[in-house]
């Protein structure tokens, strides 16, 4: 690995003032799983990393009395997934978080990393797309919060300025619904080939689909929604039949391209597998009577 | 450039001067002199220079030695204590789990933070904790009786072993 200068400050107006100050060659680092592979494979060669260890709050991971679920950027993944609050009311989230890397990895890594690292095939995105959840920025100064969605611009790509840090992701209360995140991979360590999540709210007692959000992985040039695959579902009655349909839908706004994991093609079809099974997941959840 | 580096290695502090693009792995092993972390991969896939860091597994040649400054370390070299093997390390040895050998401090350390975590993981739950370690004699079976066997060692005599 190439020297380069190392700081660790104790709050975010210093951490965003040095990664504003270095010209461009700065980066921050969290847990260092994807960073420091590719400074070690040469891909990028940073004059300065900013340590966001020290800085408080980063790592905060905890659910509100209204419901409102927050994850500091700086959170490693294990304590998402070991988290009592998210196990109960945002299982899928834990799980999305759960099935990342290996136990090591998972010890280090952290949901801002994997966000800001902005790989289309990130797999805490499907799921936080899918619970509509929000990113918060900030310069050091000020913060700006916008959907997730809008965070991620292309490969590798966001919408973080020079000088500016993801600080948390927040996911707003939302009514009681069957959340789940499906992905293929070809071995434990591996990216994932195509990953879908869902969220799917009921009317009252019945299988009507009252609000619905499909996200996919690994197969556009960012985590996507699929508004197609929504609009089939939303005020429809969620049976084989329109499951059927919701999976075409899906299919269509997938735009994937063929790399050393998988051929396009192959991703197409995942993407309307991994939806079926996600929406039967969520039908005998309504049927058994929104989960109790 | 290098920096002050305060850590504790399985209980011992110690104060170095290192440059701050080091990985962890390679202060353990080459500062410290503790060979029993191996280099494998270099990449975070294999598991074998997996130590404890606050008690939780990492792959230490991801860690820059600067990020555990302050920190806690446990490697394969802190786990017997007077000479007597831990439970994880006397099952291993039990089971015959060791072949060459590359990848067992890396599989022990991370049996170890398996079970301290969930002390009666299910056959399922040890494959998903030992993800993270390749044995590349593919000694898988003999290390999975083996992470069996500790689990009932450290039933029994755990609180002994609490402090490591």
């Amino acid at each position: 690995m190439k020297a380069f200068e190392y700081v660790r400050p104790s709050s975010l107006e210093e951490a965003c003032a040095a990664l504003a100050g270095s010209g461009g060659g700065a980066k921050a680092l969290a847990g260092g799983t994807d960073l420091v592979v590719q400074m070690k494979q040469g891909g990028l060669r940073p004059t300065m990393l900013v340590s966001l260890r020290d800085v408080p709050g980063l790592a905060f991971v905890g659910v509100g009395d209204d419901l409102t679920l927050t994850i500091g950027a700086a959170a490693p993944l294990a304590t998402v997934e070991h988290s009592l609050e998210v196990r109960r009311h945002y299982p899928a989230v834990a799980d999305a978080a759960s099935w990342i890397g290996s136990a090591q990895v998972r010890s280090r890594a952290t949901v801002g990393g994997n966000l800001c690292n902005a790989a289309p095939s990130a797999d805490m995105a499907p799921i936080l797309l899918a619970y509509d959840a929000l990113a918060t920025i900030t310069d050091g100064r000020s913060e700006r919060t916008l959907p997730l969605e809008e965070f991620f611009t292309g490969p590798g790509q966001t919408v973080l300025e020079p000088g500016e840090l993801l600080k948390s992701i927040s996911v707003p209360p939302c009514p009681t619904g069957f959340g789940k995140y499906y992905k293929t991979f070809r071995s434990a360590m591996d990216c994932c080939t195509v990953g879908v999540a869902v969220w799917v709210s009921f009317a009252d007692d019945t299988a009507a689909v009252q609000d619905a959000r499909v996200a996919l992985g690994a197969v556009a040039p960012t985590p996507i929604r699929s508004r197609s695959c929504e609009r089939v579902l939303i005020g429809e009655t969620l049976d084989q039949a329109l499951i059927e349909r919701a999976c075409v839908a899906a299919t269509e706004d997938a735009l994937p391209i063929t790399d050393v994991r998988a051929s396009a093609d192959y991703r197409v079809t995942l993407v309307s597998v991994l939806s079926r099974r996600a929406l039967d997941a969520a039908r005998v959840w309504a049927q058994k009577g929104a989960g109790g | 450039m290098k920096k002050e580096l305060h850590i504790t290695v399985n209980g011992d502090e110690c104060h170095l001067l290192v440059a701050t693009h080091r990985t962890l792995l390679e202060v353990i092993r080459d500062e410290i002199g503790l060979t029993g972390t191996k280099n494998g991969c270099g990449a975070g896939e294999c598991g074998a220079c997996t130590v404890l860091l606050d008690g939780e597994p990492v792959n230490s040649c991801l860690v820059l030695a600067h990020e555990a400054e302050g920190r806690k370390v446990v490697t394969i070299e802190g786990l017997a204590k007077a000479g007597v093997l831990h439970p994880v390390q006397e099952a291993f040895v039990e089971e015959g789990a060791i072949q060459c050998g590359y990848c067992t401090p890396g599989m022990v350390l991370t049996t170890k933070a398996l079970l301290d975590k969930n002390p009666t993981p299910s056959r399922q739950e040890i494959l998903d904790g030992l993800k993270g370690n390749l044995c590349r004699c593919t000694g898988y079976i003999k290390i999975l009786e083996a992470v069996e066997t500790a689990k009932c060692l450290l039933e029994e005599r755990g609180s002994e072993w609490a402090d490591v």
